[in-house]
C-alpha cells in the first residue's frame, strides 16, 4: 500500500471510530422509543436534585426489564450494580412517561445492590435505572418497554 | 307573582337535583342508567374485571387521570359493571360485551337506549379522550370541549 492510499484508509477508519463511539454515546443516552425527557426531568429533580445530563450511562448497571409487556400495570424489572457493595448508597427507578416518573428508591445500607420489584409503566416508554453510589455519582441504565394495549376475553 | 315563582321553580328543581349527583363517581348499573335518564346524559356502562390487567392499567392510568375524570363529568355517568358477578353477566349477554375492559355508551331515546359505541381493550390515555370525545360530539349538544 503507498502511503497515500494508508493515509486515506487510516483517516477514514479513524473517523468511523469517532462516529460510532459517539452514536454509542448518543444511544445510551437517548433516542429510545417513547421517551419524554421533560417529564423524566420532574421526577429526577424532585427526587435526586439531578437533571437527566447529570447522570452517566454505565455499563456496570443492568437493568433488565421486557422489552414488551403484556400489561402496563405489572412490568418485572431487576437492578443490579456491579460495584462493591460499600460503593452504593441507593437505587432508583424512573419511567419516563409516568405521571409520577420516580417508580421506588431504595437505600441500601452496605447490602448487596440488587433489586427486583414489579412496577406500573403508564405507556410505551423507557425505564431509567439510577446507581446512586457514596462519592456522588449517578449511574444510569436504560431499557425501552413497549406496553401493549389489549384485552380479557 | 305566583305564576312566576312557580315558573322559576320549574327552572331551578332539575339544577339542584343535578347538584345533588356526584357525576364524578361510579354508580351501579340500576342507578346510573336513571340518573342518565333524569340528567340526559350518555351512559357509560364499564364492564370490568378483578383477574385483567388491562382493566388495571385503564383504572390506574386512564379513568383515574385528571382530564378524563373532567371529560366524563362534563356530559357522563358511568355505571361500573363486575363482569363476573350475576348482574355483570347478565348485562354482558345483553349488551354483548364478552370480554374487558368494554365500554357500552348508551343514550336514553324514547323510553329505550341508543347504542352510541362501544369500545373494546385497554388503551391510552390521550386515545381514550379523544374517543370520549367522538362519542360526545356523535350525541350532540355542548359541552364536548
Amino acid at each position: 500500500m503507498d502511503r497515500r492510499k494508508f493515509l486515506k484508509a487510516s483517516a477514514g477508519a479513524v473517523a468511523g471510530a469517532v462516529l460510532a463511539s459517539q452514536l454509542t454515546s448518543a444511544l445510551a443516552q437517548g433516542g429510545l422509543e417513547g421517551e419524554d425527557i421533560a417529564n423524566l426531568e420532574k421526577g429526577l429533580q424532585q427526587t435526586l436534585g439531578k437533571s437527566f445530563k447529570d447522570l452517566t450511562p454505565s455499563q456496570q448497571v443492568k437493568l433488565v426489564a421486557p422489552t414488551i409487556a403484556e400489561s402496563g400495570a405489572n412490568v418485572p424489572v431487576e437492578i443490579e450494580a456491579s460495584l462493591p457493595a460499600d460503593q452504593v448508597k441507593a437505587i432508583h427507578c424512573f419511567c419516563d412517561k409516568n405521571a409520577n416518573p420516580l417508580l421506588f428508591s431504595v437505600v441500601l445500607n452496605g447490602v448487596l445492590p440488587y433489586y427486583a420489584t414489579r412496577v406500573r409503566v403508564a405507556e410505551s416508554a423507557p425505564v431509567r435505572a439510577v446507581v446512586e453510589t457514596k462519592d456522588g455519582k449517578f449511574l444510569l441504565a436504560s431499557q425501552a418497554v413497549r406496553v401493549t394495549v389489549g384485552g380479557c376475553g | 307573582m305566583v305564576r312566576w315563582v312557580v315558573l322559576a321553580l320549574t327552572w331551578l328543581l332539575p339544577l339542584v337535583k343535578a347538584q345533588g349527583v356526584d357525576f364524578d363517581r361510579w354508580y351501579p348499573y340500576a342507578q346510573a342508567s336513571q340518573y342518565a335518564q333524569s340528567h340526559g346524559r350518555i351512559l357509560v356502562v364499564y364492564f370490568w374485571s378483578h383477574a385483567c390487567p388491562y382493566c388495571d392499567q385503564m383504572n390506574t392510568f386512564v379513568l383515574s387521570d385528571e382530564a378524563v375524570s373532567r371529560a366524563l363529568v362534563r356530559r357522563f355517568v358511568v355505571a361500573s359493571v363486575d363482569s363476573q358477578s350475576p348482574e355483570g353477566r347478565a348485562l354482558g349477554a345483553q349488551m354483548r360485551a364478552f370480554g374487558t375492559p368494554s365500554f357500552v355508551f348508551l343514550v336514553p331515546q324514547g323510553g329505550t337506549w341508543k347504542e352510541l359505541g362501544r369500545l373494546f381493550g385497554s388503551r391510552t390515555r390521550a386515545q381514550f379522550l379523544k374517543e370520549l370525545q367522538e362519542i360526545c360530539t356523535k350525541a350532540g349538544g355542548e359541552g364536548c370541549g
